[in-house]
């Protein structure tokens, strides 16, 4: 449990950020979403990956993504496709820049001599 | 009725798209080996709490508080469906309650809040005389020769007049009245008569300046 807490404290407030990040590839649906997050990560972000799904349907309420049930192409059946919209990019560099700006704070406090050297 | 269809289309639309997720990671399981029982609890497993999911989903959607108080509605009608004693005691509290409050309230309203039937009530002075000399500040009466200065060195207002409570019989053919109201007194040939009482005086409608009285100048 202990762990799981951890885990959701991180993606918290980046979880929106990872998953406009994976969209910039281009569109994937949900189950493609959690994959590549898990995979890219080394199993590091091993969410439960149905957890994406509140954030991908708060994601397209604020406009960031666009869904669709498209056929996939590889395979004989439909799939609800996430695609990210203008605004979306837009979010993600805003959100990336947070990011930085957030994890060199942490850094200049954890690593102070780093800095200095 | 479309808010209804609305919702009832994104959650068909959010089932099947959790159901194909599952299924995937389901299929991704077999792969690897495992039998179809097996498989299926393991995609449960790596999909996380459904319901919970569900859940939080509809949340992003923002309905949630619209739906809680329809529940919250449909909850207290069943319950005082329920308890028809209960409900009937709620009803007449309540009934009681806003009954007693506007009864308050309409007094309140017409001794307090009412404006005065004349044009800017607000400009309405009320004079009098007191004697100092034997501790008597409250409002007293006038003498005619008295309100007569007031009048004639009259400066600032528009009007001054006198008023009197009174209380007389009214007869006639029919059955007698007692009326309970003000009199009001006026001179000055210049100066329009205040015409009836309060009342009368809100019924005819009257968009004349009600007279005002005023300070004697200090002389």
């Amino acid at each position: 449990m202990g762990k799981t807490q951890d885990r959701t404290a991180l993606l918290q407030g980046t979880l929106d950020m990872l998953i406009l990040r994976t969209l910039l590839y281009g569109p994937a649906h949900g189950h493609q979403i959690g994959k590549q997050i898990q995979r890219t990560t080394n199993d590091f972000l091993q969410m439960q990956h149905g957890s994406l799904y509140p954030a991908l349907h708060r994601l397209e309420r604020r406009g960031w993504v666009v869904s669709k049930w498209e056929m996939a192409p590889d395979r004989n059946r439909e799939f609800k496709y996430y695609r990210l919209t203008e605004k979306g990019k837009k979010q993600l560099v805003v959100e990336e820049s947070k990011w930085k700006r957030m994890a060199e704070a942490v850094a200049r406090v954890m690593w102070p001599s780093a800095e200095e050297s | 009725m479309r808010w209804w269809w609305q919702v009832k289309n994104d959650e068909t639309n959010l089932e099947r798209e959790l159901r194909s997720d599952l299924e995937l990671e389901e299929e991704e399981q077999r792969e690897k080996g495992l039998p179809l029982e097996e498989a299926r609890h393991a995609a449960r497993r790596a999909f996380g709490n459904e319901a919970l999911i569900k859940e939080q989903t509809r949340e992003a959607w923002g309905w949630v508080p619209f739906e809680r108080l329809l529940q919250d509605i449909r909850y207290s009608f069943r319950q005082l469906a329920r308890n028809p004693g209960f409900a009937a005691i709620t009803v007449f509290t309540l009934a009681l309650g806003i009954g007693s409050t506007t009864a308050i309230f309409s007094i309140f309203y017409a001794t307090l809040l009412r404006p005065l039937p004349f044009r800017d009530p607000g400009r309405l002075i009320i004079l009098y005389s007191s004697i100092p000399a034997v501790g008597y500040v409250g409002p007293g009466s006038l003498t005619d020769p008295d309100f007569a200065q007031w009048q004639q060195q009259n400066e600032v207002f528009d009007q001054v007049a006198a008023f009197q409570g009174k209380t007389s019989n009214l007869t006639g053919t029919g059955v007698p009245e007692r009326l309970v109201g003000l009199a009001t007194l006026t001179g000055g040939s210049h100066r329009r008569p205040p015409g009836p009482g309060v009342r009368e005086r809100a019924k005819t409608g009257g968009g004349a300046s009600w007279p005002t009285f005023r300070f004697p100048k200090a002389s």
